[in-house]
């Protein structure tokens, strides 16, 4: 990976290519003006998804495991105003589909400011147009129509390219908590019988830890409970919220309904904790297939203000490790950007694992918010303002 | 055009590819070189477009493997001196 990215503080990047610089390179390589490349990247509408998905397919192929074509019309307006979550972009050039890039359109709240903000996902461009540099110029142009625009992980193709288009934040941490042993003890002891006997002991005792380090810290006023549907009581949520020094990316009902409950390629399991009838803190987790037929359980969202929901956090966590020990699950994962929460994380057991591309970079055009965020350390950002679920 | 030496030609691919000049070498290949990628690429096409008027195309780009090609490529349109 980029040496440059490990724990890297907030930086800028340099040297830097610029709008103007890059539209001139892209448009000489595609036969274009640069005008005309201008007004070729629009947003994608309802017609544009037939060569939506045969580009998704030569660039994805096989990894395409869900219909694409009922995600792309959940995720993405496509001209409907009501529909999806944010843009697709194209760029067209004579009819014909050279690349797209996903956003999310999100709201960032700091020191009781607010900032309209775009979460890129999905970028793709024909195959026969790599080194051309439209994927940066594609970065560049939402850049440019966006107050604030984020880059929330990455992959080893484009952890150069973010590293040098946006500002880079501290990296994003993953944390595991193991919950079965045997697959892990098969694979370095090769004795029949002896892997699984071990397994169910540790697994036990590791259970019995559980209980132990948690249940007697979870005040019986708090009950967690599935939540099927969200509604207004995140309102009192978000207000409890305000009161906590972090950067946070707001939450509205019809957004997280439509987020964790309604996506085709998977619905999230949502969890409320509730004390005396008021919401104080909700956690949402998804199932997500292994090979074999093992599965382990994400944490995709949590939102407990701190440090009063301390209490409900720690009865969240200890229904969703009960909740993997019912659904015997691997492990449970979760990549955090909030201290707080992760001193909780570490105490239920989970452990923090290295993983190289939980990257977060940003730009803003907005200098008084810019400031604001970036002398903070902590952010309500999780896996439902990514493309990853 | 005001042709560069090897030395400078070696510092503008450190810039591009965020890379420390004593470590490119002229038989240093491109997958030694972390930040030789589609984005370091890109760096090297606006340098040479902007430095010395030289269009280098993507496809002449990904032909390149070595930091010699790059330096074979300057001299031969007259970008680098001796």
């Amino acid at each position: 990976m980029a040496r440059w990215l490990v724990d890297a503080p907030v930086t800028s990047p340099a040297p830097r290519l610029s709008l103007a610089q890059t539209s001139r390179l892209v448009a000489r390589a595609l036969g274009m003006s640069v005008p005309d490349l201008a007004a070729s990247f629009r947003p994608a509408v309802w017609a544009d998804l037939p060569a939506l998905l045969a580009l998704r397919t030569r660039v994805l192929g096989g990894d395409i495991t869900w219909d694409d074509q009922a995600y792309l019309a959940w995720r993405y307006r496509l001209g409907r105003p009501q529909a999806g979550g944010g843009e697709c972009w194209v760029l067209v050039r004579q009819g014909e589909l050279l690349g797209m890039v996903g956003t999310q359109d999100l709201v960032l709240r700091c020191d009781g400011q607010t900032c309209p903000a775009l979460s890129l996902m999905d970028i793709m461009i024909q195959p026969e147009l790599d080194s051309v540099g439209l994927g940066v110029w594609m970065n560049l142009a939402i850049q440019e129509r966006t107050t604030a625009t984020l880059a929330i992980g990455a992959n080893a193709n484009s952890i150069g390219m973010i590293s040098r288009l946006f500002d880079t934040l501290p990296n994003r941490r993953s944390f595991v908590h193991p919950v079965k042993l045997g697959h892990f003890l098969r694979k370095r002891l090769p004795v029949p019988g002896l892997p699984g006997v071990i397994a169910l002991g540790l697994e036990t005792m590791m259970r019995l830890g559980r209980a132990l380090l948690l249940a007697p810290w979870l005040p019986s006023s708090i009950q967690v409970r599935p939540w099927d549907r969200l509604d207004d009581a995140l309102q009192a949520l978000n207000a409890q919220l305000e009161t906590n020094d972090v950067v946070h990316a707001e939450r509205t009902p019809a957004q997280l309904n439509w987020r964790l409950l309604d996506n085709p390629r998977g619905s999230s399991q949502v969890w409320g904790a509730w004390s005396k009838g008021r919401l104080i803190g909700y956690m949402a987790t998804q199932l997500t297939p292994l090979d074999d037929g093992r599965q382990a359980l994400t944490i995709v969202d949590l939102v407990v203000p701190l440090p009063s929901g301390r209490p409900a956090l720690r009865a969240l966590l200890w229904t969703v490790l009960e909740e993997a020990w019912r659904h015997q699950v691997e492990y449970v994962t979760m990549t955090s950007y909030r201290q707080d929460v992760e001193r909780e994380l570490r105490r239920a057991g989970f452990r923090q694992q290295a993983h190289q591309f939980e990257t977060l970079s940003w730009t803003c055009w907005d200098e008084a918010f810019k400031g604001l965020v970036e002398a903070r350390p902590d952010w309500t950002l999780s896996e439902v303002h990514t493309d990853r679920v | 055009m005001i042709p560069i030496t090897a030395a400078e030609a070696m510092a503008m691919m450190s810039e591009c590819f965020m890379e420390p000049v004593e470590r490119l070498t002229p038989e240093l290949c491109r997958e030694s070189i972390p930040g030789w990628d589609s984005m370091g690429a890109l760096m090297l096409i606006a340098e040479i477009d902007e430095r010395f008027q030289i269009e280098l195309s993507a496809d002449e780009s990904r032909t390149m493997k070595h930091v010699s090609d790059v330096l074979a490529f300057l001299a031969k349109h007259g970008a680098l001196a001796g």
